[in-house]
């Protein structure tokens, strides 16, 4: 198979784009892919500091990689969820950030759930205080990311989702017809009161695109997945959207990018946003009396 | 060949393309990467006894 632009020996075939390239010309159509989405939606404003959340794993490295590579003012929040204990799945995921941002001198602030709450997501699976580890581990990891940004004077906060990830999220939506996330959901939330921007660069990336990215670039990533992952629903929807996808070349992005442009605005409207004020306990902006991440921490406290 | 998935070690007969190791094993090519000396193979490329892979599986994630 030939790279497309150069008829040199292809390393990747994208169906969905007709096309196939060259370690070269792929990686330049990634770094194209992602500039031009940052650019069309206006992600990050010139000399705006970023805060990157990165895992450990491919997606939030690779887009800490292209980011640095674009100029931008890059930190790095890394959050150790307390999961799989000594040297277990956080500690491997820290071992990965901590490697990648020495390598490239990038400032890493390291959150440990244990320490800033008192307890880690296996804490909050064995006490049964969620109702899925994926919905409070999501819940924390939010809480923190904006007020890392906040502290660290980040104006944007972004995230390694890939369109393989957007794409299950929105089919789970349409599934349920939760119109309330179906108005939010998208590549860039504006920043509000108490609120970073949050923006999701890779959202038209397929997750294969960014792991051959990091493959070609010798990113080195944690490669496990995460003990509380298994047969979680995303999964399985994405598996759906993959046999839907080879069947028919160009799926994904179809259903993503054409949510965005036609359906999204018929979902949310500014008028439906219930007004912000800060938590009771924390002070964080909430719709409710007491934030999401403190009604958990309650939950905690009393098992 | 010797083929490694997830850490675990495999073996596949026989000289095909990576395409059919990958449908050999049931993996889908929308989800996974084959590997060899840290070169990314197409699916049209030629495999055979002697060659070690290594399956990258790129999906990952567990949100509601």
């Amino acid at each position: 198979m030939k790279c497309v632009v150069c008829r040199g020996r292809a390393v990747a075939r994208l169906p969905a784009k007709n096309a196939a390239f060259c370690r070269d010309h792929f990686l330049a159509h990634v770094e194209r892919t992602v500039s031009e989405t940052i650019r069309r939606r206006r992600m990050i404003g010139k000399g705006e500091r970023v805060l990157v959340a990165v895992s450990g794993g491919k997606d939030s490295l690779s887009l800490a990689d292209l980011l640095v590579r674009f100029g931008h003012d890059v930190r790095l929040l890394h959050l150790h969820l307390g999961i799989g204990g000594p040297g277990g799945y956080a500690d491997l995921s820290r071992g990965f950030v901590e490697r990648f941002a020495e390598a490239r001198g990038l400032p890493c602030r390291i959150v440990a759930f244990e320490e800033a709450e008192g307890w880690g997501i296996d804490e909050v699976v064995r006490r049964k205080a969620g109702r899925a580890p994926c919905s409070a581990c999501g819940r924390m990891k939010r809480y923190w990311m904006n007020r890392a940004a906040l502290e660290e004077g980040a104006r944007v906060v972004a995230t390694g989702h890939n369109l393989d990830d957007e794409a299950a999220t929105l089919l789970g939506n349409v599934l349920r017809w939760d119109v309330e996330s179906l108005g939010r959901q998208g590549p860039l939330l504006p920043e509000t009161e108490g609120f970073a921007r949050r923006v999701k660069p890779l959202c038209l990336l397929t997750e294969k695109e960014v792991a051959l990215y990091a493959i070609l670039r010798g990113i080195a990533y944690v490669r496990d997945e995460c003990p509380h992952a298994a047969g979680a629903r995303s999964l399985f929807l994405k598996e759906i959207l993959n046999r839907l996808e080879e069947r028919s070349p160009g799926t994904k992005s179809a259903f993503y990018q054409e949510f965005l442009r036609r359906a999204a605005p018929r979902f949310s409207t500014e008028a439906d946003r219930p007004d912000l004020r800060p938590c009771d306990r924390c002070g964080a902006m909430t719709t409710s009396v007491i934030c999401a991440a403190c009604r958990l921490r309650d939950r905690m406290a009393t098992r | 060949m010797r083929v490694f998935l997830n850490g675990k070690e495999t073996t596949v007969e026989g000289v095909r393309t990576v395409g059919a190791v990958l449908a050999a094993l049931g993996l889908s090519p929308e989800a996974h990467v084959v590997v060899r000396d840290g070169e990314p193979l197409t699916e049209d490329r030629s495999v055979g006894p002697g060659d070690t892979l290594d399956i990258v599986r790129a999906i990952s994630g567990g949100r509601p």
